[in-house]
């Protein structure tokens, strides 16, 4: 059957986010979208490869595992396409496809016996990030940004969907498998943790700024 | 608010990600190429006499051609490793599968299966086997009647016992793209069926690009020099719009000149839907100064920056450049309109998006500031 809309509009409304959800005309366009799983696949991965190989980095701070999990999340949604039904935005389905995979990866053997070489040297950071390079980091963003990464996953990706995907507590909630007055705490706790890692913020919170 | 929400909400991830795009086409390729090799694999787990057949002559080690080459994968794994730069090179090369919304898999397609937003409706199939070729044949047909942009031509060759029958050569590439099949690299001839009752209509635009009404629209993919057909209905009218072809090489030539001497006078004789490519491909790589001699400078102009300004506010949006180039690069709507000889836009969408330019004093197409709108 032929979409209501044309694919490329419907994934422009996708993408600018004024569809969280697809309303009773649009089904067909969703059965189209599904039914015709490699235009889909190309259309989203124009739309949406670059920002989840970016999601996928601050999960797993490697590039060359990012390289294989970005790939990894894309054939996954190939093969769920059938399964995804409109009860979430697209987005948010594949935000959970690619979460659930980094997380995957965190808790796999490789990842911690990668971890574990690491701690040998105080340098070598999970991101490959030189001694030299290390220098450089030197204004406020950028030890802000390294430190966000150095906290734990459960602490950083409400950082990651709050303040870089500007997602509301409640679309957190339903991305990550948590309830909101979680999301909350741990926004929470997120901040606590990194103002012990930010000595300019310990000083802010001194003077009382 | 406290200082460090502030500084979480002003942080630049990207800029700490990666300033360049990290999501390449490389990745495209590492991705159809995984799920090829999958479906592959699927497959080898049916196995059939053809297959069977194959992994013999493997075995009795004849050579020269592989499974990949008869597009079959077989089924031990551990001594048939597929090699996945040799479908990387595949795919490379011949650019195959064909991908696009006009472009279907002859064994998922189903028979009243839609194209052209509904205008051709699928009504029989048949696949057709060419021993040792890789390539899926097909024959299929279509009803409905459907608007494509080409040109009515004389063929030099014999078709149908006809000398030098009339034949629609469609524009390629274009946003109305007949269907075709994934492996179907021909330069797509249409035969028009009912010429001898229409040739007044096609003597009268032979040689002209026009748009025209098909219909019984059929594919005829058996060999390279193999031809379409169809129904010719009318003529709707000679084309006006240009679909775009983003950044050849005399494009990406003029560019790199600009890039390197800042002389602006390059872009003299282009049109304005070239220096909207040239603007868009700065974008996509994050060239800012380059993209900013793109903008018209007359001193009338209003909204101008200064280069570090824009330089600086670019850099913000430098992720959304990149993005929006892609999309551009597949949108069919992109239309190149010319209001008067100093005012055009580049019609984007049919909700009235657009990106206006004009001439400035030296009589160059430049941007407008704030051209999107």
């Amino acid at each position: 059957m032929n979409p209501v809309i044309p694919i490329s509009r419907l994934i422009y409304r996708i993408k600018g986010g004024e569809q969280l959800t697809v309303h009773n005309e649009e089904k067909q366009d969703l059965k189209y979208v599904t039914k015709n799983r490699e235009i889909a696949l190309e259309e989203l991965m124009v739309l949406f490869g670059e920002e989840l190989k970016r999601l996928i980095y601050l999960y797993v701070k490697d590039r060359a595992i990012t390289e294989d999990l970005v790939q990894e999340v894309f054939v996954s949604i190939y093969l769920k396409l059938d399964s995804y039904n409109g009860d979430s935005s697209i987005k948010s389905w594949i935000y959970s496809i690619a979460i659930n995979k980094c997380k995957d990866y965190l808790k796999s053997w490789n990842y911690r016996k990668i971890i574990s070489m690491n701690v040998f040297s105080i340098f070598e950071k999970e991101d490959g990030v030189s001694p030299e390079e290390y220098t450089i980091v030197k204004d406020e963003n950028s030890l802000l940004f390294h430190s966000i990464l150095s906290l734990p996953i459960k602490y950083r990706e409400v950082l990651i969907f709050y303040y870089y995907k500007d997602l509301s507590i409640e679309e957190i909630s339903k991305v990550v498998g948590i309830n909101p007055s979680t999301v909350k705490t741990r926004l929470r706790r997120s901040r606590e943790k990194l103002k012990q890692l930010l000595p300019e913020e310990k000083g802010r919170e001194f003077f009382g700024s | 608010m406290n200082s460090l929400d502030r500084r979480l909400q002003n942080l630049d991830w990207d800029e700490y990600i990666s300033k360049e795009p990290m999501f390449t086409e490389k990745d495209k390729v590492r991705i159809r190429e995984h799920l090829l090799l999958r479906r592959k694999k699927k497959n080898s787990f049916t196995p059939t006499m053809l297959s069977f057949a194959v992994l013999t002559m493997l075995f009795i080690g004849l050579s020269g051609y592989t499974l990949s080459n008869f597009g079959i994968i077989t089924l031990n794994q551990g001594a048939n490793q597929v090699d996945p730069s040799k479908y990387e090179k595949e795919l490379e090369n011949l650019n195959l599968p064909l991908k696009g919304a006009h472009i279907f898999d002859p064994k998922n397609v189903q028979i009243d299966d839609t194209f052209i937003s509904g205008q051709l409706k699928l009504k029989s199939i048949t696949m057709l086997k060419h021993q040792n070729d890789p390539k899926e044949y097909v024959e299929a047909s279509f009803i409905g009647e459907v608007e494509v942009r080409g040109t009515i031509s004389k063929s030099e060759k014999k078709i149908n016992g006809i000398d030098q029958p009339y034949v629609f050569l469609p524009i390629q590439n274009d946003g109305q793209s007949l269907p075709k099949s994934h492996h179907d690299l021909r330069t797509p001839i249409i035969y028009l069926e009912n010429q001898k009752d229409v040739e007044k209509s096609l003597m009268d635009y032979d040689g002209r690009e026009v748009a025209v009404i098909l219909s019984n629209y059929k594919i005829n993919y058996t060999s390279s020099s193999s031809f379409d057909s169809a129904i010719f209905v009318s003529v709707v009218g000679p084309i006006k719009e240009t679909p775009f072809q983003f950044m050849d090489k005399s494009l990406i030539s003029i560019y790199d000149n600009l890039k390197n001497s800042k002389d602006e006078s390059v872009l003299k004789d282009l049109s304005p839907k070239e220096i909207f490519m040239l603007f868009y491909y700065a974008g996509s790589i994050h060239d800012f100064e380059t993209q900013y001699l793109l903008y018209n400078h007359d001193p009338n102009m209003g909204g101008k920056m200064t280069l570090e300004e824009y330089i600086y506010e670019s850099n913000k949006n430098a992720k959304q450049y990149f993005m929006m180039f892609e999309e551009l690069k597949q949108n069919d709507q992109l239309t190149e309109v010319i209001v008067d000889s100093q005012n055009a836009y580049i019609k984007i969408d049919d909700e009235g998006m657009g990106f206006s330019l004009t001439k400035d004093q030296n009589g160059i197409w430049k941007a407008n500031w704030m051209p999107l709108q």
